[in-house]
């Protein structure tokens, strides 16, 4: 019965999009052990709706998903989260509940939300976009990623 | 650059030592604006990328040969050369930046207007970014732009003013300042509007109870205002707008660090209204005159494990008049001009410590003391209140529990000349409340989806004894775009007559107690869905429903009806209750269009003898809006405001007063243009307020009953104490400037300019 109600629900939500992967900052050094791959941050706060519009949209269209799924490390990265962050062997913190550190560091501490930020594999910053991007936009900084 | 030449030079040097058949080619590759670092260059099948400074380096042998050099967002440029002697060749590339056409405006989401807290308890944010799209001097005025809120003034003359939530009048909520209660009972009448904008880091909504954390008087709802910490000041800020009724408004702010470890924040704000108007010809001024000064400063100390250390302290002057036009404070007091002046001084002090220790407990406390002078016509009223507040806080996380558990105590002390604080020989007895406390909240978070909220609180009041309210809370989000909240609780609160009711301390109208008041008791349940629609990457639509009940087992219900030269107070034999629906709508369309609007549908009333009645001064229905239309290439933010009531029943002095008895449908609406160009911290403003210049004035004779007569000298009685109609007083009225619930102020003009400096 439960089940029933789930998948009616998921059918009457029309949420049958392509599924993103995703990690965390945390797994990053062992996965890039097993396999070198740039890692594409998305950086959004949990109140943030412009934020919910590119991740119901572009992040959810299946050619990104598709293309970030095999070329890329996902992140989706809450600004606002308590927890500590170990990054390039450096700990970032979220002392007063506002703008976590990690965030501010990868911003430039000039944070917009959203931010996609496009990493090397050594987690080297190549490039950040602000705002909403749609498909064809983020699909093209993909494409020009995986080219250069 | 030094480095570059000298790399340069080696590598010729080195070259021309070295002979082979090959040449070396270097060059940088730069935008219009300087180097590109780490830009690609492809000859044949090699690849390389130049250093931070654009610059690269390499050999080829003779030839030809093509070289490409690209960079990320750049377009890729090619250059042909052929080599057949051995010569170093530079080759520069200059790329042009690649414009894309989809970028141009891009949409954020960095500024919060109005947010929902994570928590089961519905908690509406709202931050500046949303108060600013109408500027105000205070917040009372500030909230007329939320959704179920509604600032009303309760005087004429002296404009003081009430928060209704829910159309459920001000005592019944309860306004905290940093978590604490320094806002309660005297300083509700003229704190709020001494509370400027400019000290706000957000504003905590809750409609509803929440007595189980915050005590036991938020009944009807809890506005919580979040002051600023130096860490989220500008460096230097300064905000000033005038009107053209030369109202004006000053913020300045700065912050400084002390040391390593210690930073502060001083806000400064500065009122000032003080040209008489008298639009409506009834000699008294339309809005009353303030000159109010604010001074804030805040302390935070960075400590260990990011412990917690701040302390806040303010003082806020007001010397407000109100009355015939030409009145000047030699008449104060006296019954040949009227006027009523009120001169507030008041301290606060607000201070939290986290405890060095692993576990996280921390003991927050605020003390303020409230002194108001005034003088209403002939009658004065002198009041001081003290209250004293200290809490210990301990969070604790426990696996899936989430434990906030605390020990408060309230003091207040309150006093006046007033017979309420005197002994029945008039000798002066003074109020000294003591409310200790304890309470604990337990949220479950059993999955990602499923929180549960239990909280309990028992307070002692040393007059009136143990009050207990529970509190549930459940939260189910089905994913991020469908939550559901459930919560209930219960209210408890007793009433204070001359702190509240602004007309009983005027003396416009004599107070009859029929009874010994009982303390008002509610029960409450509170539905709401928050829905998020995305139907494609332009459109944004969140919708925010929520419904409500409310019962109330008593309810003190002032009666301005019976006498018109009376209030009369006494206990509901029935009930009363408060319910509905209201939604918030939040709409992104395309890159221009943010609109955020709501409306509220409510049933207030109380049910006596089996009769059902609305009491005055509450609304059936309320809607508010913002709409905001960015042209970024102007750098120009165009938002129009405003706010529409439905009819109230209004008190009437007598059965012959010829103003309307209820108000007519009104609206308040607002326009300003803001101008501020990217990353600039100048900003400026300017619009106009109130353009459909409403008052309520418009379809009534006078909004003050016998201004012309203020000390009721021309009144003449029957026997029974009846005001009798006579040439002069055709209507049988006396003086009554309680008629009111809007601001008489029509249409005005404002321009203002904020300057913010991080660095």
């Amino acid at each position: 019965m439960k089940q029933l109600l789930t998948i009616i629900l998921v059918l009457l939500l029309g949420n049958v999009f392509a599924q993103l992967n995703t990690t965390t900052f945390d797994k990053l050094d062992s996965l890039q052990a097993i396999e070198k791959k740039p890692v594409y941050v998305f950086i959004h706060t949990t109140w943030c709706n412009i934020c919910l519009m590119m991740e119901e949209t572009t992040l959810k269209d299946k050619e990104i998903v598709n293309r970030l799924n095999s070329h890329f490390y996902v992140i989706l990265f809450d600004a606002e989260t308590e927890s500590t962050i170990t990054f390039l062997e450096k700990s970032y913190s979220n002392p007063i509940n506002k703008t976590h550190e990690l965030a501010l560091f990868l911003t430039n501490n000039q944070t917009v939300y959203p931010t996609s930020c496009f990493l090397k594999s050594n987690l080297e910053i190549v490039i950040k976009k602000e705002g909403l991007l749609k498909k064809a936009a983020l699909l093209e900084t993909i494409n020009m990623l995986l080219n250069y | 650059m030094k480095k570059q030449l000298f790399i340069l030079l080696l590598l010729i040097l080195v070259n021309t030592i070295v002979y082979s058949q090959t040449i070396t080619i270097s060059g940088i590759v730069s935008a219009l604006d300087g180097p590109i670092p780490y830009s690609i260059i492809e000859v044949d099948s090699t690849k390389l990328t130049t250093d931070e400074n654009g610059f690269y380096s390499l050999s080829l042998p003779f030839g030809n040969h093509e070289i490409r050099a690209s960079a990320f967002g750049f377009n890729p440029e090619t250059q042909k050369i052929s080599a057949d002697e051995r010569k170093n060749i530079i080759i520069n590339f200059t790329l042009k930046e690649k414009i894309n056409q989809l970028e141009e405006v891009v949409i954020t989401g960095t500024l919060k207007p109005v947010s929902k807290s994570e928590s089961s308890v519905p908690v509406e944010i709202y931050t500046p970014t949303f108060f600013k799209k109408n500027p105000t001097p205070n917040i009372f005025e500030a909230l007329q732009n939320v959704n179920g809120v509604r600032p009303q003034l309760n005087c004429n003359v002296c404009n003081t003013g009430d928060i209704h939530i829910n159309g459920l009048e001000g005592p019944y909520t309860m306004v905290l300042i940093d978590g604490m209660p320094i806002v309660s009972s005297l300083s509700t009448v003229y704190g709020l509007s001494g509370i400027p904008n400019a000290l706000i880091q957000r504003i905590e909504i809750v409609k509803g109870p929440a007595s189980s954390l915050y005590g036991s008087e938020a009944v009807g709802g809890l506005i919580n205002i979040i002051t600023k910490s130096p860490e989220d000041a500008p460096l230097v800020s300064a905000d000033a707008y005038s009107t053209s009724w030369l109202e004006h408004n000053i913020d300045l702010g700065f912050k400084n660090k002390v040391g390593e470890k210690a930073s502060f924040l001083t806000g400064i704000n500065y009122y000032n209204y003080s040209n008489p108007i008298d639009n409506n010809s009834d000699n008294f001024t339309d809005v009353t005159l303030q000159d109010r000064l604010s001074v804030f400063q805040k302390w935070s100390f960075k400590r260990e494990e990011n412990r917690q250390m701040n302390f806040a302290i303010r003082y806020f002057t007001e010397d407000r008049w109100g009355g015939e036009m030409n009145w000047t404070p030699q008449f104060r007091g006296g019954d040949s001009l009227y006027g009523e002046n009120i001169i507030t001084k008041r301290w606060e002090l607000i201070g939290k410590y986290q405890l060095p220790i692993k576990e996280k407990i921390s003991a927050q406390f605020s003390f303020n003391l409230h002194d108001q002078n005034s003088a209403y016509g002939t009658t004065f009223y002198l009041a001081k209140q003290k209250i004293g507040f200290g809490q210990f806080l301990w969070d604790k996380r426990i696996n899936k529990h989430d434990i906030l558990t605390g020990l408060a105590l309230r003091y207040t002390y309150y006093d006046d000349n007033t017979p309420a604080t005197a002994t029945i020989d008039s000798l002066n007895n003074p109020n000294n409340t003591f409310l200790p406390g304890v309470f604990i909240q337990d949220e479950i978070n059993f999955s990602p989806k499923q929180k549960l909220l239990l909280g309990a609180r028992y307070d002692y009041n040393s007059n009136h004894g143990t009050i207990f309210t529970p509190r549930v809370g459940y939260k189910y989000a089905l994913n991020k775009r469908n939550i559901f909240r459930i919560n209930t609780g219960t209210g408890f609160r007793v009433v204070n007559l001359f702190t509240e009711e602004h007309a009983a301390l005027t003396g416009a109208r004599k107070i009859i107690l029929e009874e010994e008041l009982k303390p008002e008791q509610s029960y409450n349940m509170n539905l709401n869905y928050e829905k998020k629609i995305i139907p494609s990457d332009e459109i944004f639509i969140g919708i925010d429903l929520s419904a409500w009940y409310t019962y109330f087992t008593n309810q003190i219900i002032p009666d301005y009806a019976t006498n018109p030269d009376q209030i009369i107070y006494s206990n509901l034999e029935g009930y009363a209750q408060s319910r509905g629906v209201s939604v918030n709508l939040d709409l992104v369309l395309g890159k221009h269009w943010k609109i955020l609007t709501g409306g509220t549908i409510m049933d207030v009333s109380f049910i006596e003898n089996d009769t059902k009645e609305r009491p005055f001064l509450t609304e059936n229905w309320t809607g508010v809006w913002a709409v905001t239309y960015t042209l970024p290439k102007l750098n120009l933010a165009i938002d129009y405001t405003g706010n529409v009531y439905g009819s109230m029943r209004l008190p009437l002095a007598g059965e012959l007063d010829p103003r309307d008895p209820n108000s007519p449908i009104w609206s308040l609406q607002n326009i300003q243009f803001t101008y501020q160009k990217k990353d600039s911290p100048i900003k400026l403003y300017g619009g106009v307020k109130n353009i459909l210049n409403w008052t309520p004035n418009k379809n009534n004779p006078f909004i003050i009953a016998r201004s012309h007569d203020p000390f009721d000298k021309k009144v003449t009685y029957d026997n029974t104490g009846q005001i009798t109609s006579t040439a002069s007083n055709p209507y049988a009225l006396s003086f009554d400037p309680t008629y009111v619930y809007a601001p008489n102020q029509g249409i005005r003009f404002f321009l203002g300019l904020s300057i913010e400096l991080d660095k």
